[in-house]
């Protein structure tokens, strides 16, 4: 009742109105039944009749009677009968009837006043003679009158009584029937509504099922879209990377080119441009993972020493250039090593400290790591650049937003570095924030709950040694269905002096490996005939020695790709895409070190710092010479490259005063080769750093590398003698 | 087995009843109030009994105070038991007639007698009834204590000037 409409409502109401007046009516019918000349009308005048009758009677028993005692008595018995009649009249419900009927109440009084009379008579007679008698038959007649005229007195009163309450009742009668018949109506409305309410609440029902049902579909519907889009993404995400792995690959492999400047300014913007774009892409991949909750996190024990200082080295070489101090600052108070992600906290200790070099143009960027007054770890990073308003500070920390729009045409970025770093730090347990005031500096700061590490399970982040890269002449296979990817990575090995076959499918790796023995397969993981991991499973269920074979998965999988499945899968390593060189050497160095023939050909050592406090002799070259060449090889080797070395510089110096920059770096090249293969670590470096700047062009002011070049190589040589000597 | 026993007591107590039957009713001494007759055991002549004043008053009795639809006030009725006159005639009817002096006679059922504690009123507040006033007897029912009375039916059988009971 409570919904249902107006309609509904009045209808009950009706009906129940009606059905009170129909029993109201019924009652007043009830009522009127029950008035006193329906129960003593019929008696009042049967009363009156017998009245008269007994007058009439006694009249005419007196009229024959004789005059004995006997006749008396039964006179006076007659007398008292009728003398009944008058009481019955005088008493009870009948006299109330007379009494509200005026004439008749008068003829009542009129026959009282002959009986007392007649009863006064009798009472004194002794006995009945025909005078008395006479006398008492007069009197007798005198109420034979007003007893005639009560009699219609009565009747005529009842007569109009009963017409009139007959109308009444009629009136009273044809109301009920019409109170029955509205009720009746209202009713049936009632009903009426109620059906139609019903029909409508089942209209309705089905209306609301096939909604919720056509509800179901859209949301299944929305399901299989989202389920599509997050298809898309990782379709698009591989496609992107793909063609982008290619550039970035080739625009590394371009910038080792000697190149005109103007070419070299367009290789450099390029390979910089590629690996924005692909820090952009694995920031939005990396977010979209974290809004749909697959963050996987790690704990693991890490040095909080290497994390700060890793982390500040490889800002310090970009802030140096810009002229900006990065300090950085340890709490004592801390323990070396604390339980968490160390990923996860880089992360975002390496995107804060990118925003805060990026938005000093003067002054110092600094990095602490305290204990916060509730025992969290708290890392701070403070800088001197232009702050922000607290209204920019609200902002902050949402997706695609920046502190203000200017800022993204201004320093580029996708802006969902600290919403990503926000994320990251809740997901650890902490709370990310920022204090800054504009004009005044900023400081930005993450707190995690600290756990202390017992003991320092973690193995010390090996910085791997760049300048000891080698050269291989192990055989390797490279699985690769992309062509960009293909070249890229044949590219690379080669240019690292590796042999390396190649093959474009699934099918084609497992042939080439019936035919040949290799030492190290690089599996790309997606490929359309068969994927890696199940090329992989097939090449370790054939056991023997492939069951050994090092086997690198490459993937586009981007930075949380699945290094598991692939381990799961028997491979040994993971490679993520874009293949550079520091990375690939990487891989060789740990799939093929420790093998029993370990060559060391010409290597490059791009990176090699020009004044370093390295050793004279890489030991580990040595030690691998050692092991592969008896002490009279190794003379003779030694021997050759004092001979070489000595030719190589006695043309550098022409072909510098000539300023032939192809030719010095031509023989500088060569010189670096030699001196990297037999471990003489600062000549290759003095060699490489000449090398560049021929390259560039930039020859000028190198006379003095000449020079420690000459010098460096002496010390080699005396270095050699030694280990030929110990040997 | 049980009957056989009981039968002794049985025939023991119908004796008794035949017995107390056959004793007659005392002569009435004073002038006759009251003649019943029809089916009943014991009489005082003629086959009828016969009562006067005194006999009436020595059956059991009890005294109704009550309103009547023939009198204005209530007042207290007095009179032997309708069950208590039965008893003492013998009565083995289911219907008594009831005569009046005035000729009226209506049929009472005799159920009524132990069903309501009909009385034959023989006083109104202690008076005894003059005819003029409905007495000597009048069929008394208890109208204030068994509301469900009021109506034509037992109007009618409330029978006064009483003077005669035909039992049958």
């Amino acid at each position: 009742m409570r919904h249902s409409p107006l309609r509904l409502k009045l209808g009950v109401v009706a009906a129940l109105l009606l059905f009170v007046a129909a029993i109201l009516m019924v009652g007043l019918v009830a009522w009127r039944q029950d008035s006193l000349v329906w129960r003593v009308g019929g008696d009042t005048v049967w009363h009156a009749y017998k009245l008269d009758r007994d007058a009439v009677e006694l009249r005419s028993y007196l009229a024959l009677s004789d005059a004995d005692p006997e006749a008396l008595d039964e006179a006076r018995l007659r007398f008292e009968l009728l003398y009944s009649r008058l009481m019955l009249l005088r008493g009870g419900k009948i006299a109330a009837l007379i009494e509200r009927i005026p004439a008749s109440d008068r003829l009542v009084d009129e026959i009282e006043q002959q009986l007392q009379a007649l009863d006064t008579r009798l009472q004194a007679l002794d006995a009945l003679g025909p005078v008395a008698r006479q006398d008492l038959i007069e009197h007798l007649g005198r109420i034979s009158q007003p007893a005639e005229r009560l009699i219609i007195t009565l009747n005529s009163h009842l007569a109009s009584v009963s017409t009139h309450e007959r109308d009444r009742l009629q009136w009273l009668y044809g109301l009920l029937l019409a109170l029955i018949l509205g009720m009746s109506v209202a009713a049936m409305l009632v009903v009426a509504f109620l059906i139609r309410e019903a029909r409508d609440n089942a209209a309705a029902r089905s209306a609301l099922e096939s909604l919720s049902r056509e509800l179901e579909a859209t949301a299944r519907r929305a399901e299989s879209a989202s389920q599509a889009k997050s298809e898309f993404l990782a379709t698009v995400s591989h496609e992107i990377r793909t063609p982008l792995n290619g550039v970035i690959g080739m625009s590394d492999l371009l910038v080792e080119q000697p190149l005109p400047e103007r070419a070299r300014h367009y290789a450099d913007t390029i390979h910089e441009s590629a690996g924005r774009l692909m820090e952009l892409i694995n920031d939005i991949l990396d977010f979209s993972k974290i809004e749909a909750g697959r963050l996987e996190l790690e704990h693991r024990a890490l040095a909080l020493s290497e994390l700060v200082e890793g982390a500040v080295s490889l800002f310090r070489p970009h802030a140096e250039a810009r002229g900006l101090r990065l300090e950085c600052g340890l709490d004592t108070t801390l323990p070396a090593h604390v339980i968490s992600d160390a990923g996860r906290l880089r992360q975002v200790l390496l995107n804060l400290l990118s925003n805060a070099v990026k938005f000093t143009d003067s002054g110092a960027v600094r990095v602490e790591a305290t204990r916060d007054d509730e025992g969290r770890l708290c890392f701070a990073v403070s800088d001197t650049g232009c702050g922000i308003t607290a209204e920019q500070q609200a902002r902050l920390f949402e997706p695609f937003r920046q502190g203000d729009p200017g800022t993204a045409r201004r320093f580029g970025g996708s802006g969902l570095g600290l919403a990503i770093s926000k994320r990251l730090v809740e997901a650890l347990g902490g709370e990310i924030g920022i204090d800054s005031r504009p004009g005044e500096g900023s400081r930005c700061w993450f707190r995690v709950p600290l756990i202390e590490a017992a003991a320092p399970s973690v193995e010390p982040a090996a910085a791997w040694p760049m300048d000891t890269a080698s050269l291989c002449e192990a055989r390797l296979l490279v699985v690769e269905d992309n062509p960009v990817n293909q070249q890229v990575a044949m590219a690379m090995l080669t240019k690292l002096g590796c042999r390396a076959s190649l093959a474009s499918s699934g099918a084609e790796a497992l042939a080439s490996i019936d035919r040949e023995r290799f030492d190290l397969v690089f599996m790309d993981v997606q490929m359309p005939d068969m994927d890696g991991l199940e090329v992989t499973r097939r090449i370790r269920s054939r056991g023997g020695w492939l069951a050994d074979m090092p086997i690198v998965a490459m993937t586009a999988g981007g930075p949380l790709g699945d290094q598991a499945r692939c381990l799961a899968a028997g491979m040994n390593g993971y490679l993520a895409k874009p293949l550079l060189q520091a990375s690939l050497l990487k891989v060789l160095h740990r799939h093929l070190a420790g093998r029993d023939a370990w060559p060391w050909p010409a290597m490059p050592a791009p990176d090699a710092a020009p004044a370093t406090a390295d050793p004279i002799l890489d030991e580990e070259v040595m030690a691998a010479l050692r092991d592969s060449l008896d002490a009279e090889a190794l003379a003779t080797l030694v021997a050759r490259y004092r001979q070489d070395a000595a030719d190589r510089l006695a043309a550098l110096d022409v072909a510098f005063e000539a300023g032939e920059a192809e030719r010095v770096q031509h023989l500088a090249h060569q010189l670096k080769g030699e001196s990297a293969t037999l471990g003489a670590v600062r000549v290759a470096a003095l060699a490489a750093r000449l090398e560049h700047a021929a390259r560039d062009a930039a020859l000028d002011g190198e006379d003095a590398t000449l020079a420690a070049l000459r010098q460096r190589l002496d010390e080699a040589l005396v270095a050699l003698d030694g280990e030929v000597a110990a040997t | 087995m049980r009957l056989r026993r009981l039968l002794p007591l049985i025939l023991a107590l119908s004796w008794s009843l035949v017995a107390s039957a056959a004793e007659s009713l005392p002569e009435p001494e004073g002038c006759v109030m009251l003649t019943v007759s029809g089916d009943i055991s014991r009489t005082n002549g003629d086959g009828e009994a016969r009562f006067d004043r005194a006999m009436l008053e020595a059956l059991p009795s009890r005294t109704i105070e009550t309103h009547t639809p023939w009198h204005e006030d209530s007042a207290r009725y007095a009179g032997p038991l309708g069950e208590a006159l039965l008893e003492a005639v013998g009565g083995r009817g289911d219907e008594a007639r009831v005569m009046a002096l005035n000729g009226f006679e209506a049929e009472v059922p005799v159920s009524d007698f132990s069903r309501y504690g009909v009385i034959l009123a023989m006083t109104r507040d202690g008076e005894p009834m003059p005819i003029r006033r409905l007495g000597p007897l009048f069929v008394l029912y208890p109208f204030d204590e068994r509301p469900e009375l009021r109506n034509e039916e037992i109007r009618f059988r409330s029978v006064w000037q009483v003077a005669r009971i035909e039992i049958h």
